[in-house]
């Protein structure tokens, strides 16, 4: 044992030797033999990373259509140098593209603080006359070089500009965000300066699939800044282009949509289905036109932002209205639920007007509707009626129920900082007004969807397809499917289903008066009633201190099962009937011309091949 | 036990490069992105902290961790497993978060791997040329290797078999049938091209007849073999580009996620502008552009071998030699068993850190971010590195028992 160990053993130190001699024989070829090189290198600092910006992911509707893609734009690039002639440089650019020296001034500091050694960015989205003035002086102009890379570009313009949303630059200080933030998580691939970013809608949701991955190309350049070679020690990467997203939206009927509310200054539109909370449509007015984002053309820019219509800002799924009567369903499902009514009970006759406390509280009917039970009641859209049912079940119990109907917080949309609306509670009021200094009377107002109850249009349409779809509510959400050029497989995130706390009973009695709505001669929708399909939904005319009332309709057809959800919304015009019922109406026989022609057409096709076996072929 | 023999080269040899190591942190943290001097007394601190250590260990007796090698090993398993639980930091699992420092699990596990080995190996003769005696080694070494590997951290984890080879080398094993444990993986690499496999699998029947091997062993190996030369290529063309990438990416995520070798580069940039004698300390330029993202700690000799040029770095070569090589001589002295196979194990284990480290700074080998042996910033290496060579000295005071 202890010879064979010796002579074993004894080749230990041998390996070792041998493999620090080759650790020694690689330091004297980079520290004696290739010092040279090395020591130019590390003086003159000039090696430069560039960054090779991947295309953004395409973003499409749910038939293919295009609705943002890349194109290449030009841009001149600058290599900041320790150099004389940086000013001049600096002055002849500014002089040529109009623009003012600072700007240039000030990136060029941005970079060094944030100690980025590649190429920077001076103007982006160039045309070609400006790229020709800077071609033409090029040699007068070393470090500065004229390349294209990819930019966003939204070929309907304003067409569903909110929900895609738009990219901006980075921020610097976002940039020093992301250092702070990859310091203790490491190594993530972080955003570099000049580098987009989803600022809103879509473009924001899902700017990590969109966003791709940069390629690498490392370059030697000369004191002067121009490019001598490639390093051959280091690869070149090409970019990884973004993924690709098919929205759930129908070209068409946003089209559609967006062609009804283009009259009006301001509103909003929400199509889903029920079903499975596709959205089909989502649309908000006043809009914008997301290319002048990555024009970057300063005026434009604040134009918009200083706008008080507030084009920017997405009614459809942002905004809290007060729902006005659309809200009268949830009040009477309460009741229902509280049984405080049937379907057969009557209330107090309506009068035109209602005292609760020491108030009166009026009908929009001021010559008053008579004895009704519920369904009329809805038909009708009495006030009164409603206002006893406030009555009789008080904040607490409304606004609880409301709250688990789903209204108060977002709905869950993939889209950036979705509205919660308002529900106001016993503790809100306490809160706001101080305990005891408001009035009890706020409950009959909610009833019927005034005063302080907020909500947003998405949550009124997920509501009303829950009750045409015997209470089950889905998740809305406009992101259909995820391609990628090089993976097989993307996950997409879960979608959650809950139900509303209303029993299958009482969804029948409201869904039956939603019927009534549109269908009896008495409803508030029957002019806008269609000889497609049968149309259940509801008006709103809902008060405010802006102005003129705005006008509500949410309905779901068919009624027995709903395929879709349309709720329109426009400020501050006049009734619901009149306006906003109309508009529901034509994208609803929009969605069912499509289909019913659809249908014919898939029929035919399974027809021709059964008649041609039948004729014996 | 005899002070005559304390190893008081080994040593001054350690403590000599815990100086250089001070000093390079000194330097490396120089830098504006860096809050240097408060990286620096931390470094101190630790190195006080492992001078206690080694001073400890080499008071105790060895015969103790021969004792309780097996419970130890339970131990550090279950920080292994425990470790994987705590949220992740820079990607993996490796760390415990004691607010004062970070405690990585598998610094213990190293250790507590060479005594089982060695606690196991030195009561059994590896003399017989069968694979059920390699049966325990191998689960021996194999846990932590899993468990480092899944946290993922593939540097560290490659330790572990380079350990077990070296244990089993050392007492006696027979080679072919360490040729015949390492098969299976040099399948996987021949498997490339169908004729660089054949050759190997030539050269394997040519070897299991040499040694004639036992029919069972046979069956079981060319099995083996077959299967994963079969079966690699195909599982490979099977795996899309992307999939490929995300393989290296988990198993090594200190690789440059561009690829492109962009701080290799700017090591060699810093080494190599160097020189034969170097920038002179606190003179190095690449480290103030701050190219590097690790260069206190795992790029810590590209700085160190920028300001000291090449002869720097050679005495720096000399140093690791001389201790591994005073490492081996005790090993070798050693008569009890365990304790020798101890020492190797040591030895080997700090080996693999000076080769693997120095390879990827000077561009032979990818990044896998395993920390220089007593230059490199942070604690829990160099307190368990320290501790091992207190051990070390501890059995070379004791070489001549059994």
């Amino acid at each position: 044992m202890e010879q064979s160990k010796y002579t074993r053993t004894i080749w230990f130190p041998f390996l070792f030797l041998i493999v620090f001699l080759g650790l020694g024989i690689r330091l004297l070829q980079l520290q004696v033999k290739e010092k040279d090189k090395y020591l130019r290198l590390s003086k003159e600092n000039s090696i430069k990373k560039v960054l090779v910006a991947a295309p953004r992911g395409l973003i499409l509707a749910r038939q293919g259509e295009i609705l943002a893609e890349s194109r290449p734009k030009f841009y001149v690039s600058f290599l900041p140098m320790k150099i004389k002639e940086q000013n001049k440089i600096i002055k002849t650019i500014s002089a040529l593209l109009n623009l003012p020296e600072e700007l240039i001034i000030k990136r060029i500091e941005q970079v060094k603080k944030l100690g980025w050694g590649e190429p920077l960015k001076i103007a982006r989205n160039l045309d070609f006359a400006a790229v020709s003035r800077i071609e033409e002086r090029i040699s007068d102009l070393p470090g500065v070089k004229v390349e294209v890379e990819p930019t966003r570009f939204y070929p309907k313009g304003i067409f569903a500009a909110h929900l895609l949303g738009y990219p901006g630059e980075i921020t610097e200080a976002e940039l020093v965000k992301q250092k702070s933030e990859g310091a203790a998580s490491g190594g993530k691939e972080g955003y570099e300066l000049g580098d987009y970013v989803g600022r809103d809608g879509i473009e924001k949701t899902y700017e990590r699939l969109l966003r791709g991955e940069a390629g690498v190309e490392f370059i030697e350049v000369d004191a002067q800044g121009r490019e001598v070679g490639s390093i051959e020690d280091l690869k070149t990467l090409s970019p990884l282009p973004g993924k690709i997203i098919y929205l759930t939206i129908e070209a068409k009927l946003q089209k559609v949509a967006e062609e009804l509310l283009a009259p009006y200054p301001a509103g909003a539109i929400v199509v889903l289905n029920p079903q499975n909370g596709e959205i089909l449509a989502l649309v908000s007015k006043p809009g914008f036109d997301p290319n002048i984002f990555s024009e970057m053309k300063k005026e434009e820019w604040e134009e918009l932002t200083k706008d008080k219509s507030f084009p920017l800002w997405d009614r459809a799924v942002k905004s809290g209205y007060p729902p006005g009567s659309t809200f009268k369903l949830l009040t009477a499902a309460c009741a229902l639920e509280e049984n405080l009514i049937d379907e057969k009970i009557k209330l107090i006759p309506c009068t035109g007007k209602f005292k609760y406390g020491n108030r009166w509280f009026g009908c929009w009917k001021k010559e008053g509707h008579g004895s009704l039970d519920l369904n009329q009641a809805i038909v009708q859209s009495c006030d009164i009626y409603f206002y006893q049912l406030g009555a009789k079940l008080g904040l607490e119990k409304l606004s609880s129920f409301a709250l688990k109907c789903g209204f108060g917080e977002a709905s869950g949309i993939d889209l950036p900082q979705e509205g919660n609306g308002l529900v106001p509670t016993l503790d809100w009021y306490n809160k706001k007004f101080g305990e005891k200094k408001w009035s009890p009377g706020v409950v009959v107002n909610m009833a019927i969807g005034q005063g302080e109850i907020l909500v947003t249009p998405l949550q009124l349409a997920t509501f009303y397809g829950a009750l045409g779809c015997q209470g089950i509510r889905h998740q809305p959400h406009l992101l259909l499917k995820v391609e990628s050029l090089n993976e097989s497989e993307v996950e997409i995130p879960e979608l959650k289903i809950d139900s509303l706390p209303i029993r299958k009973e009482n969804l029948e009695i409201l869904k039956k008066a939603l019927w009534g709505v549109v269908n009896d001669s008495k409803g508030t929708a029957w002019f806008s009633r269609s000889e497609i399909v049968q149309i259940a939904g509801k008006t709103g005319t809902a008060q405010n201190p802006h102005g003129k009332d705005h006008s509500w309709f949410v309905c779901f057809a068919p009624v027995d099962n709903p395929e879709i959800v349309v709720a329109v919304m426009v400020e501050n015009i006049g009734h619901g009937s009149e306006f906003a019922a109309p508009m529901a109406k034509t994208i609803v026989e929009t969605y069912f011309n499509k289909t019913v022609a659809s249908r014919e057409k898939a029929l035919g096709l399974l027809g021709l091949p059964s008649l041609l076996s039948l004729s014996g072929y | 036990m005899n002070w005559r023999d304390f190893d008081f080269f080994l040593l001054s040899a350690t403590v000599i490069l815990c100086l250089i190591g001070l000093v390079a942190v000194y330097s490396a943290t120089q830098t504006p992105n860096l809050v240097a001097l408060e990286l620096f007394q931390k470094h101190f601190f630790w190195l006080v902290i492992g001078l206690f250590v080694l001073s400890i260990l080499v008071a105790v007796p060895y015969r103790i961790f021969e004792a309780y090698a097996y419970p130890l090993y339970g131990i550090s398993l279950g920080l292994l497993i425990l470790v994987l639980f705590i949220p992740s930091s820079a990607g993996a699992h490796r760390w415990f978060k004691l607010g004062l420092f970070n405690f990585q699990p598998s610094e213990i596990a190293k250790i507590t791997t060479i005594f089982a080995l060695a606690k196991y190996l030195s009561q059994k003769e590896m003399r017989l040329p069968d694979l059920r005696e390699f049966f325990t080694p191998i689960l021996l070494m194999g846990l932590p290797f899993a468990l480092v590997l899944i946290e993922p951290d593939l540097g560290t984890s490659l330790g572990f078999p380079f350990i077990f080879f070296v244990l089993l080398y050392w007492r006696g094993a027979s080679i072919y049938y360490l040729f015949f444990l390492l098969s299976p993986v040099l399948s996987v690499i021949f498997s490339v091209t169908l004729p660089s496999w054949a050759i190997f699998a030539i050269i394997l029947i040519v070897l299991f007849i040499v040694t004639r091997i036992r029919l069972t062993d046979l069956l079981i190996l060319s099995s083996i073999n077959v299967g994963l030369g079969i079966l690699s290529p195909v599982v490979w063309h099977s795996l899309k580009e992307y999939q490929k990438k995300r393989l290296f990416v988990f198993l090594n995520p200190n690789l440059d996620p561009k690829g492109a070798g962009w701080h290799i580069l700017q090591s060699k940039i810093a080494i190599g502008s160097g020189g034969l004698l170097g920038k002179g300390f606190l003179q190095g330029t690449q480290k103030r552009l701050a190219f590097l993202p690790e260069q206190h700690t795992d790029f810590i000799f590209s700085t160190f071998g920028e300001e000291f040029g090449f002869l720097g770095a050679t005495i720096l070569l000399g140093l690791y030699f001389f201790l591994l090589y005073r490492a081996v001589r005790i090993a070798r002295q050693t008569r009890n068993s365990f304790a020798s196979l101890v020492v190797i194990g040591i030895a080997a284990i700090l080996f693999f850190h000076i080769f693997l480290n120095m390879g990827m700074t000077v561009g032979f080998l990818p990044i896998t971010g395993l920390p220089l042996p007593f230059l490199s910033y942070g604690g829990s290496a160099l307190i368990s590195m320290m501790g091992m060579v207190g051990i070390v000295l501890n059995i070379g005071l004791r070489r001549y028992e059994y």
